[in-house]
C-alpha cells in the first residue's frame, strides 16, 4: 500500500534520508513558512473575510496546507538510499609462470600444457568462456607478478613461485572490491608458505573471492626428494659438524637409497640408507669436516630411480663459509695445573685454534704460554675491555674471585653478552663455590646452580652422556665415522666441585653418577647475550688422554675440548659483520645486505668508511654502495641484483677512526632454479584453503570447467546511492486534488464560491 | 746420592756476605723444613693421588723395595728426604698445589698414569724389561714428562741411551738449548751448573768419573714437546736433600731448586 502510494517500499524509507532541493538553510526557511502564513491569515482575517469565525479557521487551514504540499513538490523531495546494483563482472585470473608447472605428471602432459590450453588469453577453452561473461585480466608470477599482454605467451621459466607476493597484489589493487573473483591457477608449490597468512588475511579484507585451480598430480608415483639439510651457514676450519638431513619418497619403501655429498664437486660422503615403509620422510645425519677455508658448496644428492619424472629434487645445495682465522682462545689459571698442559695438547693440532694460556705460578707472577709478541697479557690478567675481547673465548679455571674480582667478572659478563664471545667455567679447587663465586656475577651468567656454599667434596665419577641431549653433535667425540665414543671404557674423572642443577635454559651433555641417586652436571651451556657459557666442572679431564686404559690413538679428549671451544667460540664475530639474505638465492633476485661495524669494545662504529665489493662467478668485481641505518648505530644496508648462476663473493672493508683496516666475507650461491622442484607435488589443502577461506571453490585441471558456472552464480554488484524523486507520488497528487476540492466544496456550501 | 751423613761441621747457616736472593732462600728452606717436620710421615707405598694437583712422583725400578738394606735401591737414592725438601720449597715458592709428601710408584705400574710428572735418578743402574720400557713409552706419549738425575760418566751414559733405545728405537736424545722454555719457565737459568754431590760440594772437585762437564739434554716428542729430560753429571737431588745442611753452598741448592720448579712448571705447561 505504502509503495503504491509513495512509489517505493517502505524498506527503502526505513533506511534512507530525505533530500530536498532548497538552496538556502533552515532559518531562511522558517522565516519564509511564517510569512507565508502571515500573508494568508491577512486574507481570511482581513477585511472582505468570510464573516463566522468557523469559516474564517477552516478555510485558513485548507489553504495553508495546500500551498505548503504545493512547496514541497515543488523542492524536488528525493528518498537518498545506498543500493548494490548488479554489474559486468570483473575477474582476475593470476597463473603460476614457474618452473614446476613443466614438471610432466598430468598422464604424460606437462602442467604447463594443460594451463596454455585453458587459460591462454583470447585462445584458452576456459579463458574464452570467462571473457563471454566477464572482462578479464590476466597476471601471471613467479618471483614477480606482471600483467599478461594480450598474445604473451607463457614461458614457465621463474625460478622461484612467490604466491604470496602475487596474492598480496590483488588484494591491494584499487578495484580489488570490485572483483567478481580471482582464480588462481598453479600447482601450489610456493617457497615459504607462511607468508600466505598474511596474504589471505589481505584478500579477505579486501571481499575478494577466490578460487584455486590446482594443476598437478596430488602424489607422485615414484620420487625421492632431498627435502631439507641443516647445515650451519658459517663454521671455523677444521669443524666437524653434523648435517641433518631429510628425505621424502614415494613408492620406493624398503629400497636402499646412498646418499651423496660433494663439496665443491667432490665426492666427501656416501650414506646408504633403507627407506621406511608408507610415504613416511626419513632423517638422518651425516658427519661432516670442513678443513678447507673459504666459501664451500654442499651438494646433498640421491641418484635418480627408475620411473622417477622429477629428479631435479634429487639434490639440495647449501653454501657453507668456513672462517679460515683462527679463533682466540685464553685460558686463565690461578696455579698451575695439568689441564693446562693437557688442553694445549688436545687443540694443538688443530690450527683453527689458538690457545693463549696465562697461568699463575706465584703470587704475582704469570706464564704466559702462546702469546703472540711480548706485549700480550704482559700485565697479567686482562686490564681492560679491549685487552679482553680480542679473544673469541676464554676459559676459567681453578682462580677465585679474591683474584677474579667482580671488577673483572663484570667485564667477563660484558665479554659475553655484548662481544659474543664464549666462556667455558672449568673445575678446580678455586672455581664455582669453592673459588667463592656462589653469590657473584659468574654465578649469574653461570648455566648451572652454584651451591651456596663451598664443600669438602671429592669424587670419581664416571661420565656418561645425558638422557636429554646424549646425542649432541659435540659429544662425537669417537674418530670418522664411529657415532660416539664408548662412555663405559672411559675412566672416571675427579669432582671437587658438586654441581647437581642446571638453569632452566641450559643444556646438560654431560652428566656423573657418584652413587648419589642425583646427577653431577658435568658438561652444560647456555647462551648469555649474545654468546655462550660452558659448565665443566671437573678437575682433570686429562685423565681421558693420561689414563693407562685409554689407547694412546684415542681421541676423546683432544675431540671433547676441540668440540666445546669451537661450540663457544664460534658465535663470536669480528669487528665487521656481514650479513647476507637469502644464503641461496636465484637469478635476478635481490639480495639484501647487512654488514655491522664496531670499535674494539664492540659498540656500534661512529663513523667508518664501509666499501663492499662483490666478486661474480665471471670473476668481475663491483662495488656496492651501502646506505647508513637510521634506526640502527653501526649498521649499513644495502642490495644487490644477482645476475649469473654461480657464488658470488662478498668482501666488506671497513677503515675505522683510528685508521685499523678490517674486512669480512660472505658468499651467495645463484642458481637458476632455487627449489621449484622441490616439494612439487600438487599441494591440494594449501588451495583449498585459500579458496574456502575467500568463499571460493578449489578445483583441479579436471573439473575446472565447473569453475565458470561457479563464477557465474556469484553476484557481481556495485554499491550505489540512488537519489529517488518523491514529487511524483501519487499520494502528494491525490493530497493537492483532495485539499483544492475540499476548499472548493465548503466555499459552495457556504455561498462564497 | 744418597748416603749416611754425619758432617757436623760448624757451618753458619746464614752466612756473611750471601745475596738477599740466597739469604732469602735459606731462610724459606728453613721455615718449610720446620713445616715439613710437623707434619706426620705417610708410610712409603701408600696409595696416594686425586687430593692435590701435583705429586712429586719417583719412579721406582730394578728389584727391592723402599728400605732396603745397606745403600737401598739405586732409585731410592736420596729418598724421601730430596723429594720432600723440593716439595717445600716448591709449596713456598709458587702457588702449585702440591702434595707435601714423598710419592715413589713402580715404573710399568698403571697407576703412574695418573701422576704425569715423573722424577727417576741413578739411571747408570737403570735395566728395565720390556714391559716397564713399554709401559714407560706410553706414559711418555699419553703425555707424562720425566726427569732424570744423578748419574755420572760415560758408563752410566752409555745405559741410559741403552735403555731409551728400547723404550724409544727411534727417538734421539739432544742437547737442550738454554733458550728452550723448560730453563724461563719460572726461573730465568742462564747457566747449566754442576751440582755437586754433597761429600764433594764443600771443594775440589765437583764431578764424578769422567761426568766433568754437566748437561741438559732430552728427548722431544713429534710436536717438539721435552718427554724426557736428562740432567747429566749433576746431582739436583743432593742439592734439594742436603739443602738444609749449613755447609752445603746455598749457590747450589739455590740453582737445583730454581731448575727443579722450572721443570714442575714445564712439566705441568707443555
Amino acid at each position: 500500500m505504502l509503495e503504491l502510494a509513495f512509489k517505493y517500499p517502505a524498506e527503502l524509507f526505513s533506511r534512507g534520508t530525505l533530500e530536498m532541493l532548497w538552496p538556502l538553510g533552515g532559518y531562511a526557511a522558517a522565516v519564509l513558512a511564517i510569512a507565508l502564513l502571515a500573508a494568508i491569515a491577512l486574507g481570511y482575517f482581513g477585511a472582505g473575510s468570510p464573516r463566522r469565525k468557523r469559516d474564517r479557521v477552516g478555510l485558513w487551514a485548507l489553504r495553508t496546507t495546500l500551498l505548503a504540499l504545493l512547496l514541497f513538490v515543488l523542492l524536488d523531495p528525493r528518498l537518498v538510499v545506498e543500493t548494490d546494483d548488479p554489474v559486468r563482472g570483473h575477474v582476475t585470473v593470476l597463473i603460476d609462470d614457474s618452473l614446476s608447472m613443466r614438471i610432466r605428471d598430468l598422464d604424460g602432459a606437462a602442467r604447463s600444457e594443460f594451463v596454455a590450453g585453458a587459460f591462454t588469453p583470447g585462445a584458452g577453452t576456459l579463458a574464452a568462456t570467462l571473457e563471454q561473461r566477464f572482462d578479464i585480466r590476466y597476471l601471471k608470477f613467479s618471483a614477480d607478478v606482471e600483467t599478461l599482454a594480450p598474445g604473451e605467451v607463457l614461458t614457465f621459466s621463474g625460478a622461484r613461485s612467490d604466491l604470496a607476493r602475487a596474492l598480496e597484489r590483488v588484494a591491494h589493487a584499487p578495484d580489488a572490491s570490485a572483483l567478481a573473483a580471482v582464480v588462481l591457477v598453479t600447482d601450489g608449490a610456493v617457497e615459504d608458505s607462511g607468508t600466505l597468512d598474511h596474504a589471505l588475511r589481505a584478500l579477505k579484507a579486501s571481499g575478494v573471492t577466490l578460487h584455486s585451480v590446482g594443476v598437478g598430480s596430488e602424489r607422485l608415483k615414484t620420487d625421492i626428494e632431498v627435502t631439507e639439510v641443516r647445515l650451519p651457514r658459517t663454521v671455523l676450519r677444521g669443524d666437524a659438524m653434523e648435517a641433518e638431513v631429510k628425505l621424502s619418497h614415494r613408492g620406493l619403501a624398503a629400497k636402499t637409497v646412498t646418499l651423496v655429498v660433494e663439496e665443491e664437486s667432490a665426492i666427501v660422503k656416501e650414506q646408504s640408507l633403507t627407506l621406511p615403509a608408507g610415504d613416511r620422510p626419513v632423517s638422518l645425519k651425516v658427519p661432516l669436516e670442513f678443513n678447507r677455508q673459504g666459501p664451500r658448496r654442499m651438494v646433498f644428492r640421491v641418484a635418480p630411480e627408475p620411473g622417477e619424472i622429477v629428479v631435479e629434487n634429487n639434490a639440495a645445495h647449501r653454501a657453507v663459509d668456513v672462517r679460515g682465522d683462527p679463533v682466540r682462545i685464553l685460558h686463565i689459571e690461578g696455579e698451575p695445573r695439568f689441564e693446562v698442559k693437557f688442553l694445549r695438547r688436545a687443540v694443538a693440532a688443530d690450527d683453527a685454534i689458538r690457545l693463549v694460556s696465562l697461568v699463575r705460578t706465584a703470587e704475582n707472577k704469570y706464564y704466559r704460554l702462546g702469546v703472540e709478541d711480548a706485549d700480550e697479557l704482559a700485565e697479567g690478567l686482562p686490564a681492560s675491555e679491549e685487552a679482553l675481547f680480542r679473544y673469541h673465548a676464554v676459559v676459567l679455571g681453578s682462580i677465585g674471585n679474591d683474584l677474579f674480582d667482580e671488577a673483572l667478572q663484570s667485564r667477563l659478563r660484558e665479554f659475553v653478552a655484548r662481544r659474543g664471545g664464549g666462556l667455558v667455567l672449568l673445575g678446580g679447587r678455586r672455581a664455582f663455590a669453592e673459588g667463592g663465586y656462589s653469590e657473584s656475577t659468574l654465578a649469574g651468567i653461570s648455566p648451572v646452580v652454584l651451591p651456596p656454599a663451598a664443600s669438602a667434596y671429592r669424587a670419581q665419577v664416571p661420565v656418561r652422556p645425558s638422557v636429554s641431549h646424549g646425542d649432541n653433535p659435540l659429544l662425537r667425540l669417537a674418530k670418522a665415522d664411529q657415532l660416539y665414543a664408548s662412555w663405559e671404557q672411559l675412566p672416571p674423572l675427579t669432582v671437587i666441585n658438586p654441581i647437581r642443577r642446571s638453569k632452566p635454559g641450559a643444556t646438560t651433555v654431560l652428566e656423573g653418577d657418584d652413587g648419589s641417586g642425583e646427577p653431577l652436571v658435568i658438561l652444560a651451556w647456555q647462551r648469555y647475550g649474545r654468546g655462550t657459557v660452558a659448565a665443566f666442572p671437573v678437575r682433570d679431564s686429562w685423565r681421558w688422554q693420561m689414563h693407562a686404559e685409554v689407547p694412546l690413538e684415542d681421541e676423546t679428549h683432544e675431540r671433547l675440548w676441540r668440540n666445546l671451544l669451537r661450540h663457544v667460540a664460534r658465535p663470536a664475530g669480528g669487528r665487521a659483520q656481514l650479513k647476507l639474505e637469502p644464503a641461496e638465492a636465484v637469478v635476478g633476485e635481490s639480495i639484501s645486505i647487512e654488514a655491522q661495524t664496531l670499535d674494539p669494545r664492540f659498540f656500534p662504529l661512529a663513523d667508518p668508511r664501509v666499501t663492499l665489493e662483490v666478486t661474480d662467478p665471471l670473476g668481475q668485481v663491483e662495488e656496492v654502495a651501502l646506505e647508513r641505518a637510521i634506526s640502527k648505530d653501526g649498521f649499513h644496508r644495502g642490495s644487490f641484483i644477482a645476475r649469473d648462476i654461480g657464488r658470488h663473493e662478498f668482501r666488506l672493508r671497513l677503515s675505522g677512526p683510528e685508521g685499523e683496516a678490517i674486512q669480512t666475507e660472505a658468499s651467495v650461491e645463484v642458481s637458476g632454479s632455487g627449489r621449484e622442484f622441490h616439494s612439487a607435488e600438487l599441494h591440494v589443502p594449501r588451495l583449498k584453503r585459500l579458496a574456502e577461506d575467500t568463499g571460493g571453490r578449489f578445483f583441479t585441471a579436471a573439473s575446472a570447467s565447473e569453475m565458470t558456472r561457479v563464477i557465474d552464480d556469484t553476484k557481481s554488484t556495485l554499491r550505489v546511492e540512488k537519489r529517488l524523486p518523491l514529487r511524483d507520488a501519487p499520494a502528494l497528487l491525490l493530497a493537492l486534488l483532495a485539499l483544492a476540492c475540499l476548499e472548493w466544496a465548503w466555499r459552495r456550501r457556504r455561498d462564497m464560491a | 746420592m744418597r748416603r749416611a751423613f754425619e758432617d757436623t761441621r760448624d757451618t753458619a747457616f746464614l752466612q756473611p756476605g750471601l745475596t738477599m736472593r740466597e739469604a732469602a732462600g735459606r731462610v724459606l728452606v728453613a721455615l718449610g723444613l720446620l713445616l715439613a717436620s710437623a707434619s706426620p710421615s705417610l708410610a712409603n707405598g701408600e696409595l696416594r693421588g686425586g687430593e692435590h694437583e701435583f705429586y712429586f712422583t719417583r719412579g721406582i725400578y730394578g728389584e727391592g723395595g723402599v728400605g732396603a738394606a745397606d745403600w737401598g735401591p739405586r732409585w731410592a737414592v736420596d729418598f724421601p728426604k730430596a723429594d720432600e725438601q723440593f716439595l717445600v720449597a716448591l709449596r713456598r715458592l709458587t702457588v702449585v698445589d702440591a702434595f707435601d709428601k714423598d710419592n715413589a710408584i713402580s715404573i710399568g705400574e698403571a697407576r703412574l698414569h695418573d701422576f704425569p710428572f715423573l722424577y727417576v735418578l741413578e739411571v747408570g743402574s737403570l735395566s728395565l724389561t720390556e714391559a716397564q720400557a713399554k709401559a714407560l713409552r706410553e706414559y711418555l706419549l699419553a703425555g707424562g714428562f720425566m726427569v732424570i738425575d744423578d748419574f755420572w760418566g760415560t758408563w752410566a751414559w752409555q745405559n741410559l741411551e741403552q735403555e731409551m733405545r728400547l723404550v724409544f728405537p727411534n727417538r734421539t736424545i739432544v742437547d737442550v738449548p738454554l733458550d728452550h722454555p723448560v730453563f724461563h719457565a719460572f726461573y730465568d737459568i742462564s747457566e747449566i751448573l754442576q751440582v755437586p754431590n754433597v761429600h764433594q760440594a764443600a771443594g775440589g772437585p765437583t764431578w764424578e768419573y769422567d761426568g766433568r762437564i754437566p748437561r741438559v739434554r732430552g728427548i722431544f716428542d713429534d710436536e717438539g714437546r721435552l718427554m724426557v729430560l736428562i740432567n747429566w753429571n749433576t746431582d739436583l737431588g743432593d742439592a734439594w736433600e742436603w739443602a738444609d745442611l749449613p755447609s752445603y753452598p746455598l749457590r747450589y741448592s739455590t740453582y737445583a731448586f730454581e731448575i727443579g720448579i722450572n721443570f714442575v712448571i714445564y712439566g705441568m705447561s707443555y
